[in-house]
């Protein structure tokens, strides 16, 4: 098998967990922490590397960049996805810290049955925490921080709650994004008659 | 009720989608898709129309069909939305009749006024 050839195993393994991971909807992280786990694998048992069939892959690496710039490419990899796990960490634990474990845990239970699951508002979370877990999410909370000048208070959360709802019905993750990204775009609903909102920063009366 | 809301090329088309169907509920994802319009567009699009009272809305009811998942926004045309899309889409409808019409004639020499 040539050294090219022997690559197709590698990246073949990647692509198969990215597309795993984006037909099964799952967060985007997920499939960085299962490539994550194939290179701690790689840095700490050859051995097991080796038996799922990975070694050929990495010597064919290891011989189209050299073994020195590959030792830097697990490296630096490796260093990104820790530094990753730690920043969805630290998402959490500021999540848990603000809003408290037992708002959350309210929030989580089966309150009320059906219509409580039903009633359950999205959490609100740190950027960062927010982006590792949901990217669309994320932009949704963009779009609806754009429609804060345009629309009174008492809208936003029903403008929110019904594009969050929307953008969760899509199971496939890059479409669920694709369609975020078309809502934080175009941003904010506009007013009946084009009407931009004040400029002294209060918001115009959605009547 | 406001005045007539801004009628664009894709507010023809959500409408004409809730037409096909005038007493069901939608939802703005089902909308942009059976529309064809953009995600971006379908919300400003739809707070416009219930604004103008063509649009009613409310929340979806929990069931077992919606378990395990967000409510979503419904909408539905309101009487005189009903009718007020029909007008715009019949006009529409018209317009395109009489260009075909005059297309048939054949073209127009440039510089004669029609």
């Amino acid at each position: 098998m040539s050294d090219r050839g022997a690559l197709v195993p590698f990246c073949g393994c990647i692509a198969a967990l990215a597309i795993a991971g984006a037909v099964l909807g799952a967060p985007w992280g997920y499939v960085l922490y299962a490539f994550a786990g194939l290179l701690l694998i790689a840095l700490i048992s050859e051995e097991l590397f080796l038996i799922l069939g990975l070694g050929a892959s990495t010597t064919a690496v290891s011989g189209l960049l050299g073994q020195e710039a590959m030792t830097y490419l697990l490296m630096v990899g490796e260093l990104a996805l820790v530094a990753i796990v730690i920043v969805q960490v630290l998402g959490e634990a500021v999540d848990d810290a603000v809003r408290g474990r037992a708002e959350k845990g309210r929030q989580r239970r089966d309150v009320g049955g059906i219509e409580g699951r039903q009633r359950r508002r999205w959490e609100r979370s740190t950027p960062i925490g927010e982006i590792l877990r949901s990217p669309s999410q994320y932009l949704v909370s963009i779009a609806v921080r754009r429609m804060s000048s345009e629309i009174p208070r008492s809208e936003r959360s029903r403008w929110e709650e019904e594009m969050r709802a929307d953008v969760d019905s899509i199971r496939w993750a890059p479409a669920r994004l694709l369609y975020a990204v078309g809502i934080c775009r175009r941003g904010a609903p506009a007013l009946p008659h084009g009407e931009s909102a004040r400029r002294d920063g209060a918001p115009q009366r959605y009547s | 009720m406001s005045d007539q809301p801004r009628i664009s090329t894709d507010t023809l088309k959500v409408l004409g989608a809730m037409l096909e169907d005038p007493i069901a509920w939608h939802y703005g994802l089902r909308l942009s898709k059976d529309a064809g319009i953009a995600s971006g567009t379908v919300y400003p699009m739809l707070a416009r129309l219930e604004s103008a009272g063509w649009l009613e809305s409310k929340w979806e009811e929990a069931g077992p069909d919606n378990e395990g998942r967000p409510r979503r926004r419904l909408y539905r045309l309101t009487g005189a939305g009903e009718r007020a899309a029909g007008q715009q889409l019949d006009e529409i409808t018209r317009l395109g009749q009489r260009v075909r019409r005059r297309r048939a004639l054949g073209p127009t020499p440039r510089g004669r006024l029609a």
